[in-house]
């Protein structure tokens, strides 16, 4: 009986992992609520989760996350959008790669937290500046995906679509596009990840709102269960992005 | 409409030497007619097919295609060697992708493209996924996309080297059918000789490189052909007669 029941449960991959899960939150919470932890550096994840739901029925979390949101979503549509179109002409524009490419390739190694100071005097300390880290952040991974995909489509469907009588227009958005979106698509994951670090980096140089300035106000005050349920949100907002990516791709006609 | 091809030559540059690859090749596609091209490897064929296709230029010679016609059809369409689907397109979708090109409106393209699956024997595969098909039905649709926008001459790049004995002869017999019965011009390139002469009327046989026509011989029996022809003396004269040519 006993048997059966541990193979029901560990027969699954998805119980396993669920079970993986519970175990470490609950070592850390009986971690906390014994002491051996100490909470103020590290409270229990029940605290930080009854911190969290404070934060949503007063209110206080909204204008943050909205913010935040509002900053990624413009930051992605830029990175995202610049990325693709700059990746789909030095792919398929030898003349325009020569001329882009090494420029680009000088900027890329730059962190770019560095430039942030920079946009900063050049575009103020509002929301300018950090939309424009981020898009920043987001064009290369997504620049660099789409033109490594675009060069690698298999020349045979260009000859193909040619000699069914394609124009131009037609092999690239009717050949190129579609056989170069699913690296077009993990670029994307690449720059969503690095749009989040961004993020909160850019709210916590100069801003008073925002989900990195959540965390560091809290750090300065060193209330750790709204630090730490800042990270939570965080990670949630990680875990959204590559939900929708899956999602997108999984209806890619490719899959 | 006819092809004419006249002179041909064309070369590469290779390591700044000039590499000749066509020398000198002249012959017809008569309307209807089914020719195929045979040759050791590397003797430039899958060039002159580019060449006829206006997917490369020539050094010298011309390609023409002459007779009256309706301007609105393509002249040349291309079976390739290699799979050349579209993996993001249904079966019905890559048929209709060169529709698309000649603005004919959706309906009727897909009324047009599924007359063709239909043709090929591939009924009922309307949305599958070219990854979801074996290699035969795959090279059906690759034939069916290549005839659905009606061109003048068919140009087949060893379209059935990659498949096993079973599919070929199927496809074989499919092909014979319909090519005759729409009085198709094909020029057709294949190492495979009793595959050129169940199909063609002529074969051309080309030398090693520089490919120069070396022979033209005319398979002498009226298209469809079935099996019987393919288990005849005279056909297995024909085999004798090409196999003596090539080696």
């Amino acid at each position: 009986m006993e048997a059966t029941l541990l193979k029901g449960i560990f027969g699954s991959r998805k119980a396993v992992s669920a079970l993986s899960l519970l175990a470490f939150l609950s070592l850390w919470e009986v971690g906390s609520k014994t002491g051996i932890l100490s909470p103020v550096f590290l409270p229990a994840p029940s605290g930080v989760i009854l911190v969290l739901l404070d934060m949503i029925s007063s209110g206080e979390l909204w204008p943050h996350l909205f913010l935040s949101l509002k900053r990624i979503f413009w930051g992605m549509l830029i990175g995202v959008g610049l990325g693709w179109i700059v990746g789909m002409a030095t792919g398929l524009s030898p003349v325009i790669g020569a001329v882009l490419n090494p420029i680009l390739a000088c900027l890329y190694p730059i962190p770019k937290v560095a430039i942030l100071p920079l946009l900063i005097l050049y575009l103020g300390i509002g929301e300018a500046s950090k939309v424009g880290v981020i898009s920043i952040g987001v064009f290369f991974p997504v620049f660099i995906n789409t033109r490594s995909g675009v060069k690698g489509v298999d020349s045979i469907w260009i000859l193909a679509a040619r000699s069914l009588g394609a124009s131009t227009m037609s092999i690239w958005f009717k050949v190129v596009l579609p056989a170069s979106l699913s690296y077009f698509l993990s670029g994307v994951r690449l720059g969503s990840g690095i749009a989040l670090l961004l993020l909160v980096t850019s709210e916590m140089i100069g801003a008073n709102s925002g989900i990195g300035y959540l965390i560091l106000s809290s750090a300065d005050l060193m209330l750790t269960d709204r630090l730490l349920a800042g990270i939570l949100i965080t990670s949630l907002l990680g875990l959204l992005f590559s939900y929708t990516l899956d999602l997108l791709e999984k209806r890619l006609p490719f899959n | 409409m006819k092809l004419v091809v006249e002179g041909l030559c064309k070369s590469y540059q290779r390591d700044g030497t000039k590499v000749l690859v066509l020398e000198g090749l002249s012959f017809e596609v008569n309307q209807g007619e089914f020719v195929s091209i045979v040759g050791p490897s590397g003797c430039g064929k899958s060039t002159l097919l580019k060449c006829i296709a206006g997917l490369e230029g020539s050094d010298e010679g011309l390609v023409s295609y002459q007779g009256n016609g309706d301007s609105q059809r393509p002249l040349c369409s291309i079976v390739f060697q290699e799979l050349a689907l579209f993996p993001w397109r249904s079966a019905l979708k890559n048929i209709t992708f060169g529709l698309e090109e000649l603005r004919i409106p959706k309906r009727e393209r897909e009324r047009i493209g599924r007359k063709y699956l239909e043709m090929m024997r591939l009924g009922g595969f309307e949305s599958f996924r070219p990854k979801e098909l074996s290699g035969g039905m795959k090279q059906r649709v690759a034939i069916a996309r290549a005839m659905a926008v009606e061109p003048y001459l068919l140009v087949m790049d060893e379209p059935m080297a990659s498949l096993d004995a079973i599919t070929a002869q199927r496809l074989q017999m499919d092909l014979m059918e319909i090519i005759s019965q729409k009085g198709q011009s094909v020029l057709y390139v294949t190492h495979n000789i009793p595959e050129a002469v169940f199909l063609s009327d002529r074969v051309i046989v080309l030398t090693e490189r520089p490919g120069r026509i070396k022979e033209e011989v005319r398979i002498e029996e009226s298209r469809p052909r079935d099996l019987a022809f393919k288990l005849s003396s005279k056909f297995v004269g024909y085999l004798e007669r090409l196999w003596k040519l090539l080696s």
